[in-house]
């Protein structure tokens, strides 16, 4: 079962028009004046070791917090958008609106939305791509968070923040997990900090992203179909996606049943 | 992983659990060098309110949350619901810099839902390896040990008045704790409290078959500090009681549990 367009069973277009509308929101925001900027310099790359594996606690502790991103009783984000259009996606591009970790401290709101392009995906890759991210052994980095709600928290120690650790260093490292992980070609990273208000922007985003999650876990886990009854009916109707991959699942049921 | 010790308050209710606990909590967090979690397990959340600190959400919420979703079949694969629960669970865990606290809140509530149960002592477990000292504040009677609540005690602190009562729920709690192999611990031992001098301890003590941790004499303060709601981190580190807690912990941590003569 494949999400492939080799095959052409059907595109995966689920997410391009929002990775579209996520170029457009970038923009409108660089226009605004917020600090819209690609990290890639030589110096990350040579740090990226540095942080990675944690032998020591893997909590960072309040007093211990240099940064703290999309605490809980604020908003934040997490979406994964795939698609198998591989011109949409820059492959290695880590960018950032807002300060970075050695420019401010305390407490801020957070999205962190990872594009993904591939031509070869599995279905049920997707849950799996989703919460990923989260899967971070990284020293001095503490991550808490829902998958299913796409709600991120995570904690940056001070002694990680004297060391250089910066959004080039955990986007990096995360685009580096995935390509190992799952072999995706093109993966790239946004994140945002600047403001409540910009992170908020995204709660259309969020939820889209949130109700497909759900729909598409639902349908893999329960293998029961009911259409008439199930709450998400109404995603699985407009994204012709969920719909092939729901009559797939159907027959592929009827299949081993028989 | 650090090497963990966690040390337990039982006994009959009113007989001084929270006071000792709280106690525990702030002479370590004076003392500055470990990491503290103070686990309140009274569903009455006496051991927060005494040191100060206000409970908006507890372990049980984060279980009912859970249940919830799973009666609605609203969660995903076993590694999201484990990154739910801690998720939620750390948001639970009250920092103040220098302890933490987590509020349990009710005990495992009806229906069987051993699976979410098991999931959050694993959590809960996950969690506590982060500290050097854990200090249960636990329910009172025996049921929490009964459930098997706590498990993994290293220092099991009996607490009781002088009363036939308090002494009698104690021997309970170590008999049940010891016979059926309920809670594996290091030391356990009495710390009596509301004691008028040596010579009752004395006498209390020929009839037990329990070593002594230590014993509080009767104290005005607690009193008042339980009258007015004081937090027990204002509480004056010259006080007797302080001294007592001070040696009781410094037997744990020390020495690892030396119990005084009885």
């Amino acid at each position: 079962m494949q999400w492939k367009t080799e095959n052409k069973d059907y595109d995966l277009e689920i997410f391009n028009e929002d990775i579209v509308d996520l170029r457009n929101f970038i923009e409108s925001k660089e226009n605004e004046g917020r600090k819209v900027r690609l990290l890639d310099s030589e110096d990350g790359d040579r740090r990226l070791s540095t942080f990675l594996k944690k032998d020591e606690a893997s909590i960072v502790f309040i007093e211990d917090t240099w940064l703290e991103l999309g605490n809980p009783k604020k908003f934040s984000t997490a979406p994964v958008l795939v698609t198998d259009n591989l011109d949409l996606v820059n492959d290695g591009n880590v960018t950032l609106i807002g300060p970075d970790i050695s420019e401010t401290r305390g407490s801020l709101p957070f999205a962190q939305i990872l594009l993904l392009a591939s031509d070869s995906l599995q279905d049920e890759a997707y849950t799996k791509l989703n919460s990923f991210q989260y899967e971070l052994e990284l020293k001095g980095y503490m991550i808490k968070a829902m998958p299913s709600s796409l709600l991120i928290w995570s904690r940056v120690s001070n002694d990680n923040a004297r060391n250089g650790f910066s959004f080039e260093i955990l986007g990096k490292t995360i685009i580096n997990n995935y390509k190992s992980k799952f072999d995706i070609p093109f993966v790239e990273i946004i994140f945002i900090t600047s403001s409540k208000e910009d992170v908020e922007q995204l709660k259309d985003l969020h939820y889209k992203v949130k109700r497909i999650v759900g729909a598409m876990t639902k349908m893999l886990e329960e293998m029961h179909f009911d259409c008439s009854s199930c709450e998400y009916l109404d995603v699985c109707g407009d994204v012709r996606q969920l719909s092939a991959l729901r009559k797939k699942l159907i027959k592929k049921k009827q299949g081993g049943n028989s | 992983m650090r090497d963990t010790i966690t040390i337990a308050m039982c006994g009959k209710g009113g007989v001084g659990k929270t006071t000792t606990a709280a106690l525990m909590v702030k002479t370590l967090a004076e003392r500055g060098d470990k990491k503290i979690l103070a686990i309140d397990a009274d569903p009455a959340i006496g051991l927060s309110y005494a040191l100060g600190i206000n409970v908006d959400k507890t372990v049980d919420d984060v279980r009912n949350n859970l249940i919830q979703k799973v009666k609605e079949k609203k969660i995903g694969d076993r590694d999201d619901t484990l990154r739910m629960l801690d998720y939620e669970l750390f948001d639970v865990l009250v920092e103040q810099g220098k302890f933490s606290l987590l509020a349990i809140g009710r005990p495992e509530g009806e229906g069987c839902y051993c699976e979410v149960n098991t999931l959050l002592k694993d959590i809960i477990e996950s969690l506590s390896s982060n500290f050097d000292v854990i200090i249960i504040d636990g329910e009172a009677g025996i049921e929490q040990i009964n459930r098997r609540v706590m498990k993994i005690v290293d220092h099991l602190v009996l607490v009781s008045d002088t009363s036939s009562k308090g002494l009698n729920v104690a021997k309970v709690i170590k008999k049940v704790a010891h016979d059926n192999q309920v809670v594996d611990y290091k030391s356990t031992g009495l710390l009596l409290n509301r004691i008028r001098d040596e010579e009752e301890v004395n006498t209390i003590m020929k009839q037990q078959d329990i070593d002594l941790f230590g014993w509080i004499p009767e104290d005005e303060l607690i009193r008042e500090y339980d009258f007015s709601g004081k937090s027990y981190l204002d509480f004056p580190e010259t006080s007797p009681i302080g001294k007592v807690v001070q040696d009781i912990l410094d037997s744990f941590i020390i020495n690892g549990g030396a119990a005084m003569s009885g």
